[in-house]
């Protein structure tokens, strides 16, 4: 009978325990959300013009490739990696689709199928990633890192001096149209996202993320292609940056390297800001959309602010170390390299 | 046994034959491309581009060891050229203590980042990169800075040469020398390869894991804004991107002379192997006018060869992120 007692209180002090931790795992799942309307309450009450339709629309405006780019990578991050190929691979995506459409430097006219094969030529560089990270065991940082200047250099090779200018009518009205009040561009972002989310939280690809992200050595003894999984992960952040480097083409109308210049850090800002950790296993593309607007929210707010362009890339550093100081474990065993 | 042996030391190799091997064949291909390739001008050419790298690559040889990275060298290079510039025309030769102070914080600040806040390395050096390239960018206006007549005077020392060796050089060799005691003399360069190998084993056995690191992040800040200051002098101008590419390049060049990544092992001597290679390349696709944007594809290229054949991969469970 004691003993019966004794267990009924040991099971009561666990439970007790857990709803301790679930409580305080809520509140840190919120707490990007909470910074986020912080921040617009802030700069609502000091920023001239933060407050207004106009401003809202070009936050979305400013919001999608952003997105796009944060899209792929919250699923490398989540298994621990990470993908920085994208400043290079973004740029050679928007190079080749601004050579394949009608453009005032090749006679190419390929219309919607140009953005297919750039895309595609995305998705493929991606499993070549992949592929080299996993199969040559070499950290993926490093790798993706690697790539970029890689692709970097065949963006600039593809048209060999000056960029093209696009001149396909689609494309001119994908940049400029609006429907119902939201911006072609940030549609095109949110369709993204909402396949994202359902890759993450409703498909078996994305429980396997999560359980590497756990655990590897766990998940492999389970019988998970953690080979396969990752390359195919690493091909879907290769997806994201063909669709974020087509949307950049669009928006600036020339297929610049310089298109993804500048475009993988804030991604990185808004995954880790918005609750993603670092090494892997917890967050979600849902963190990243939060992280997202947390990042361009600040932006346009610095400039609403009429701080230089060039502090705004200082700031997102601050950002991202202050996410990331909060966000790992303080346990003095822990090694990080 | 003794074959086990010849074999793991044939592996260990591989980087450092396949570093000289590549140097000597491409020497010879670039002479038979253009006889000038060998003269002592483009020699004395080939030895000044190579003094910034040879410091980046020292630098980031001492966080490889960790098993860490660093990817603000590059833009604490620009930043610290870019910083020379405005600052000889106001403070004349006090400019150069100023600015390798602020190399030395940069590291430093890079080091508590990394041990204090437990920021993996590459998050806070890509955060720190992104942070110094912006301050390059404040203070240039974001145009390249030129310098004005009136300070040429303490920047012209960089043409020296003794011989058909150049003072930057020679200044790069001396550092170089230095690093190489640190490294192999000095119990806080031996720290740095122990905790490289098993940081748990060196905790354990009472060495000042935390200093060794803060250290490594240091040298790494010092020699980058070295590097810039050797960009600024070469250049008599302050680029704010002038150390961008330069990043990859150092890595690559500590990874082709035998660093490995994953940490614990490599030489800094050794690192003029890869410096070499890459200069090399550089200049001699210059000389037989290859497009700029070749070398990029070449060097991303580079990089990966070189880290796939310094990987250990005989481990088959090995977690790799």
């Amino acid at each position: 009978m004691g003993q019966m007692e004794n267990t009924s209180q040991i099971a009561k002090e666990f439970a007790e325990e857990m709803e301790k931790k679930n409580r305080k795992e809520k509140i840190t799942n919120w707490m990007p959300v909470g910074i986020l309307v912080f921040l617009i309450v802030m700069l609502s009450v000091v920023a001239d013009g933060f407050l207004t339709m106009y401003n809202f629309r070009s936050i979305l405006s400013q919001l999608s490739i952003l997105l796009v780019m944060s899209m792929g990578l919250t699923f490398v991050i989540l298994i621990g990696g990470t993908d920085l190929s994208g400043e290079g691979l973004g740029g050679f995506v928007g190079a080749i689709v601004s050579l394949m459409v009608l453009n005032t430097k090749t006679s190419l006219d390929l219309g919607v199928l140009a953005i297919l094969i750039a895309v595609a030529a995305g998705v493929a560089v991606g499993i070549i990633s992949g592929l080299i990270h996993v199969k040559g065991m070499l950290p993926s940082f490093m790798v993706t890192y690697a790539i970029s200047s890689v692709m970097a250099g065949f963006a600039v090779l593809s048209y060999k001096g000056t960029p093209a200018m696009i001149q396909d009518e689609f494309f001119t009205a994908l940049s400029q149209g609006s429907l119902l009040g939201i911006p072609y561009l940030t549609l095109i972002a949110l369709v993204i996202f909402l396949i994202s989310y359902f890759l993450l939280e409703h498909t078996r690809f994305g429980s396997y993320v999560y359980a590497i992200g756990d655990n590897e050595g766990v998940a492999r003894n389970t019988g998970i292609n953690i080979e396969k999984v990752k390359i195919k992960i690493f091909a879907w952040s290769g997806f994201c940056i063909g669709v974020a480097g087509v949307m950049g083409a669009i928006r600036v109308g020339r297929g610049d390297v310089s298109i993804g210049t500048g475009t993988v850090f804030p991604a990185i800002t808004a995954v880790v800001v918005g609750g993603t950790s670092l090494s892997g296993g917890k967050g979600g593309v849902l963190n990243s959309l939060v992280g997202a607007f947390i990042v361009t929210v600040v932006n346009n707010g610095l400039i609403l602010l009429g701080v230089s362009t060039y502090v705004q890339s200082a700031v997102q550093g601050l950002i991202i170390i202050a996410a990331v100081a909060l966000s790992v474990s303080k346990g003095n065993k822990e090694i990080v390299k | 046994m003794s074959q086990i042996k010849s074999n793991i030391l044939k592996k260990e190799n591989f980087n450092k034959i396949f570093s000289v091997a590549s140097l000597v064949i491409l020497i010879i291909f670039f002479t038979i491309m253009n006889q000038s390739f060998i003269g002592v001008y483009n020699i004395k050419n080939i030895l000044t581009d190579m003094s910034p790298l040879l410091l980046m690559a020292c630098g980031v040889s001492f966080v490889l060891f960790l098993g860490s990275i660093d990817l603000s060298m590059g833009s604490i290079a620009s930043c610290a050229a870019v910083m020379l510039t405005f600052l000889l025309e106001r403070m004349g030769p006090l400019a150069y203590v100023v600015v390798i102070l602020y190399g030395l914080a940069a590291g430093f600040l890079n080091g508590m980042l990394h041990t204090k806040l437990k920021v993996p390395s590459f998050i806070a050096t890509l955060s720190t990169q992104s942070i110094w390239q912006s301050a390059a960018y404040l203070i240039s206006g974001g145009m390249p800075m030129v310098m004005i007549p009136a300070v040429w005077p303490y920047v012209d020392w960089a043409k020296i040469s003794i011989g058909f060796l150049p003072l930057l050089f020679l200044v790069a060799a001396a550092v170089l020398a230095v690093c190489y005691v640190i490294q192999k003399k000095m119990v806080v360069g031996r720290t740095m390869l122990a905790l490289g190998t098993n940081e748990r084993a060196s905790r354990l056995i009472g060495l000042e894991v935390v200093k060794a690191k803060v250290v490594a992040f240091t040298i790494s800040g010092l020699l980058a804004a070295v590097g810039g200051i050797f960009f600024a002098v070469k250049l008599k101008s302050g680029i704010p991107t002038v150390g961008e590419q330069y990043n990859l390049m150092a890595i690559a060049s500590a990874v082709l002379g035998g660093v490995m990544l994953t940490g614990g092992k490599g030489n800094v001597l050794l690192t003029v192997l890869g410096v070499g290679l890459i200069t090399v390349i550089q200049n001699g696709m210059n000389v037989i006018a290859v497009d700029g944007f070749w070398q990029k594809i070449v060097f991303g290229l580079l990089v990966i060869i070189a880290i796939f054949m310094n990987t250990d991969k005989s481990r088959r469970n090995l977690v790799v992120k």
